[in-house]
């Protein structure tokens, strides 16, 4: 099973993404270029990593949207490919409409670098069979501030909230301001999902956590199917 | 404007016949007036000569870049032109005090601005064309925001080849006087005419006028006078300086939109004394700049289209365009 992982310029999480997806049985990362919109054809689903596309001039993941591969993956997300964006891969899903909402600067206005704990939502999606289980998963960003104008309505959309280490859904177990606690979210087909925390930095036990094998898991479960 | 058929209208001094859906004839007539139409003559050739200024000098603009509502010369005089919804306002230039303004602020005419002023004026007959503000055009819904800053760019612009094309030919442009009009996409062009009915021009050296003041204040001559500006106008080799045509766009955070930028300066601002403060936003500001106008046609609708789904998030962003001078 070929997995693509999306390299734009600015990216820089693509070789912990490749080494995370390689230490699964069957799984063949490959290294997509923003300038091989053609690639696309050859893959069985699509990782878009974290960093900084385009030095994150306007807004973060602007730029990537403007892209000629931007038509493609949304070509082949809406054809049902599974996909998954993290950290700025995050912010491009929702700049393009992939999904909804909007990553604003951290409400503290600083950068964020830590691990959280992330309590999966009931979600009609490829983490289903996660829903209820709490990770601890590490964030590393400026814009993951979650903003939608009408909050209650991304709930349904939501794969996942910070929460306690128990699992609660507290304010003070919020990062960055989102709205909700939400940590991710996917589109309406459940088929793409986009989420702030890292599962690709925790899959080693050398991470310091292993948490994120089972999001990635169960991403290549629906890939596999 | 008098109808007298069905697709012609006269003005004061020139004829308008609307051919088809997108275009018109104008037709320079011979008249003269001024106050209104208190004073008014006939002068052999008056038409003639305005025709072939106005196409020599629009001519020079469209190379600039300027967009104006000239296709072409059809005969000794008239033009055939882009059919427009003319803007209810002039655009007044002024580079040196004289005419109305003098009178309005009670200075003597020759004062030099240090930099152009543009003022506007309703085009209204009945009321003598009162100066109009444009806080007044926009309540009077008479043009918009940006409409008013293509307006004004474009009659600086204008001002800027102009007064090449003058000074090289060894004259003074005082002040002139534009229309605009925009076409169904909403594109503005320099329309109406440039002649020495709508502006003044002076000797360099001597400050002798050599416009429509001639007449206005009988100083004789004035044919000469009109004849004499266009043969100088056309005697000098003139190439003119493209203009660039700048665009910004405002984006700023909705309102009822959170601000983290903002609330953290709101709080630094604390540190230089200022404490009064109930919000601060921080927005951004994309500046452009097109080699000319007329290098990206239908600019407008590209623009606000590249705001709207790429410049700014409109989850979260308002944004304003407008056309800007430097």
């Amino acid at each position: 099973m070929k997995i693509g992982v999306i390299r734009f310029p600015g990216t820089n999480n693509e070789h912990e993404t490749m080494r995370a997806l390689d230490s699964f049985e069957g799984v063949q990362p490959t290294l997509i270029e923003h300038y091989q919109p053609e690639r696309l054809d050859d893959v069985d689903g699509l990782y878009i990593p974290g960093g900084f596309s385009y030095g994150d001039v306007l807004r973060a993941g602007a730029i990537a949207k403007t892209t000629p591969i931007m038509k493609e993956i949304i070509k082949a997300v809406s054809g049902g490919m599974p996909a998954i964006g993290i950290c700025n891969g995050f912010q491009i899903l929702t700049e393009a409409g992939l999904v909804k909402g909007v990553l604003m600067p951290n409400r503290s206005t600083r950068f964020v670098c830590k691990f959280v704990n992330i309590k999966i939502s009931e979600n009609e999606t490829y983490l289903n069979n996660l829903a209820g289980r709490v990770m601890r998963l590490p964030i590393a960003h400026f814009e993951g501030n979650l903003w939608y104008p009408q909050p209650e309505s991304l709930k349904r959309n939501a794969i996942a909230q910070y929460s306690s280490n128990t699992g609660e859904i507290v304010p003070e177990a919020n990062p960055n301001g989102s709205v909700e606690n939400i940590a991710g979210l996917a589109n309406e087909k459940g088929t793409a999902i986009g989420m702030m925390p890292h599962p690709e930095r925790a899959v080693f036990k050398y991470q310091g956590s292993t948490d994120g094998r089972a999001i990635i898991g169960a991403f290549l479960e629906e890939v596999k199917c | 404007m008098i109808s007298t058929q069905p697709n012609l209208y006269s003005g004061k001094v020139k004829t308008v016949e609307i051919v088809d859906e997108e275009t018109v004839m104008i037709h320079f007539r011979d008249d003269i007036t001024a106050g209104d139409g208190a004073k008014r003559d006939s002068l052999a050739n008056k038409g003639k000569i305005n025709c072939e200024m106005t196409v020599m000098i629009f001519n020079h603009l469209e190379k600039a870049g300027i967009p104006t509502h000239l296709i072409k010369k059809v005969d000794g005089q008239k033009i055939l032109a882009k059919k427009l919804q003319i803007l209810p306002v002039e655009v007044v230039v002024r580079n040196i005090a004289a005419g109305s303004f003098c009178r309005r602020y009670g200075i003597e005419e020759g004062r030099n601005f240090e930099k152009p002023l543009v003022e506007f004026f309703l085009k209204d007959d009945e009321l003598h064309d009162p100066l109009i503000s444009k806080n007044a055009i926009f309540a009077l819904g008479l043009a918009t925001p940006l409409e008013v800053s293509v307006m004004e760019s474009m009659a600086l612009r204008v001002n800027r080849v102009m007064n090449d094309l003058f000074s090289k030919a060894g004259m003074l442009l005082v002040d002139f006087k534009i229309e605009i009009g925009k076409d169904a996409n909403g594109d503005l062009y320099l329309a109406d005419e440039l002649s020495p009915d709508s502006m003044r021009v002076w000797e360099q050296d001597t400050k002798e006028k050599l416009d429509k003041d001639r007449f206005r204040k009988d100083l004789g001559n004035v044919i000469e006078s009109y004849q004499t500006i266009l043969e100088r106008l056309q005697g000098i080799d003139f190439v003119p300086e493209p203009q660039a045509f700048k665009v910004k766009v405002i984006i700023n955070p909705k309102k009822d939109v959170p601000n983290p930028a903002g609330e953290v300066v709101k709080r630094s601002l604390v540190n230089f004394g200022i404490e009064g403060l109930a919000s601060v936003s921080v927005g951004k500001t994309i500046s452009t700049t097109f080699e000319t106008e007329l290098a990206e046609p239908k600019w407008q609708e590209k623009i606000r289209k590249a705001a709207h789904e790429f410049l700014s998030n409109p989850l979260i962003e308002d944004f304003s365009i407008e056309v800007f001078e430097e």
